[in-house]
């Protein structure tokens, strides 16, 4: 076997598979006569091939057809194009809600500062003073903010809160942020004339 | 459409939008593009899902083809990639013989009762043998023996030169032959 070299087994292997040139053939034949181990070799591809062969048919052959594989391939690249643009959608309706959380969160963030808090609040610690034309139930009235010492308390994000007066009475105040002073609505029981 | 038309005008009918052209250039190249499939797998349990996904990709990417007269190639590089994303979607996969499939499938080429045995053990041991080889030799084995495409068509499949798939076939058949004869393979060498 050593005394065949690459350049023989590639001619013998060519003339196996019917791919061998007159001329090629004409130099194996040459050498087939005086090798051999060539033959024996010859002999022993022929066999193996045809082996092979029903081997390697066996193995692949079976299964669905071509045509049967094209459809179902051609039914999912369909399905697989409709998926994408569903997909898209689903990208497209993912930036829809980003924006509109982006849009809630500049709103909920912006809104106190425009609006004010709706929510009436009790403030401790100071005492307004009615100082008004009247104030009669129903009526409104102008009110000042007077410190009652110790430390004022966190009443700088309130626009709007609630306090009673020395006789039971209620007052909704407004406007106490920036030292500024708003009519308030008197809720508390009518002061006897 | 007419058959005599080669698969380069086909595949240029393909890329416009042709359904059939490009079933039907699917259809002449699929015995060796199975063969190949296979080989590269290593096994044929799988072989109609990923010859699926290599329809798929081919049908979504015919496109992309530049060059419509080196479809096989194209399409070698395209089943190649495939079967590679299938082996990373499964994970461990016994690949031994099954010998009593083998023998099931010869059932249909085997003609005369008395050399099944003989002809199933043969091809049970080739197959045995092939499995073993390299992914280069093995391509090149199966490819040559699925009976379908002369050397100059196995050498644009595989995207080699002529004489370098001539010289893995030689030595994947000295490989195969030695592991059947129960030889030492003593020259089978890596270089080309």
């Amino acid at each position: 076997m050593n005394e065949i070299n690459d350049r023989l087994e590639i001619l013998i292997g060519k003339l196996v598979d019917g791919e061998i040139s007159p001329g090629e053939r004409q130099i194996l034949e040459r050498e087939l006569n005086v090798n051999s181990q060539a033959k024996e070799l010859l002999e022993q591809l022929r066999s193996l091939r045809q082996y092979s062969r029903q081997a390697v048919a066996a193995e692949v052959s079976g299964g669905a057809s071509a045509d049967q594989i094209f459809e179902r391939a051609w039914q999912q690249s369909r399905k697989s194009s409709y998926q994408r643009i569903i997909r898209l959608d689903g990208h497209l309706r993912f930036a829809v809600g980003l924006a509109a959380g982006l849009i809630l969160g500049l709103a909920l963030h912006f809104v106190p500062i425009w609006g004010g808090s709706k929510t009436p609040m009790q403030v401790p610690g100071e005492t307004l003073v009615a100082k008004g034309p009247s104030d009669v139930a129903g009526t409104p009235v102008s009110v000042v903010p007077v410190k009652q010492g110790g430390p004022r308390p966190m009443t700088g994000q309130v626009d709007w809160y609630v306090f009673t007066g020395p006789n039971g009475e209620q007052w909704v105040v407004e406007g106490v942020r920036e030292g500024l002073v708003k009519t308030a609505d008197y809720r508390g029981k009518p002061r006897p004339m | 459409m007419d058959m005599t038309q080669n698969e380069s005008a086909l595949a240029c009918a393909a890329q416009r939008g042709d359904k059939e052209a490009l079933q039907l250039l699917l259809n002449r190249n699929w015995g060796w593009l199975r063969g190949l499939v296979y080989s590269v797998l290593a096994d044929t349990q799988d072989l109609d899902d990923v010859l699926q996904e290599v329809c798929v990709r081919v049908i979504t990417r015919i496109h992309t083809l530049r060059e419509p007269e080196r479809f096989r190639a194209w399409l070698a590089a395209v089943a190649r990639r495939e079967v590679l994303k299938h082996y990373r979607r499964r994970t461990h996969r016994n690949i031994q013989v099954d010998q009593s499939m083998i023998s099931l499938k010869l059932d249909a080429y085997v003609r005369d009762p008395r050399d099944d045995v003989e002809k199933s053990e043969m091809c049970g041991r080739i197959l045995d043998a092939v499995k073993t080889l390299p992914d280069k030799y093995r391509e090149v084995f199966v490819l040559a023996h699925t009976g379908e495409l002369t050397y100059a068509e196995m050498a644009e499949v595989l995207d080699v030169p002529m004489t370098t798939m001539q010289i893995r076939l030689v030595r994947a058949r000295r490989m195969v032959q030695n592991q059947v004869m129960g030889r030492a393979d003593s020259r089978c060498a890596n270089d080309e």
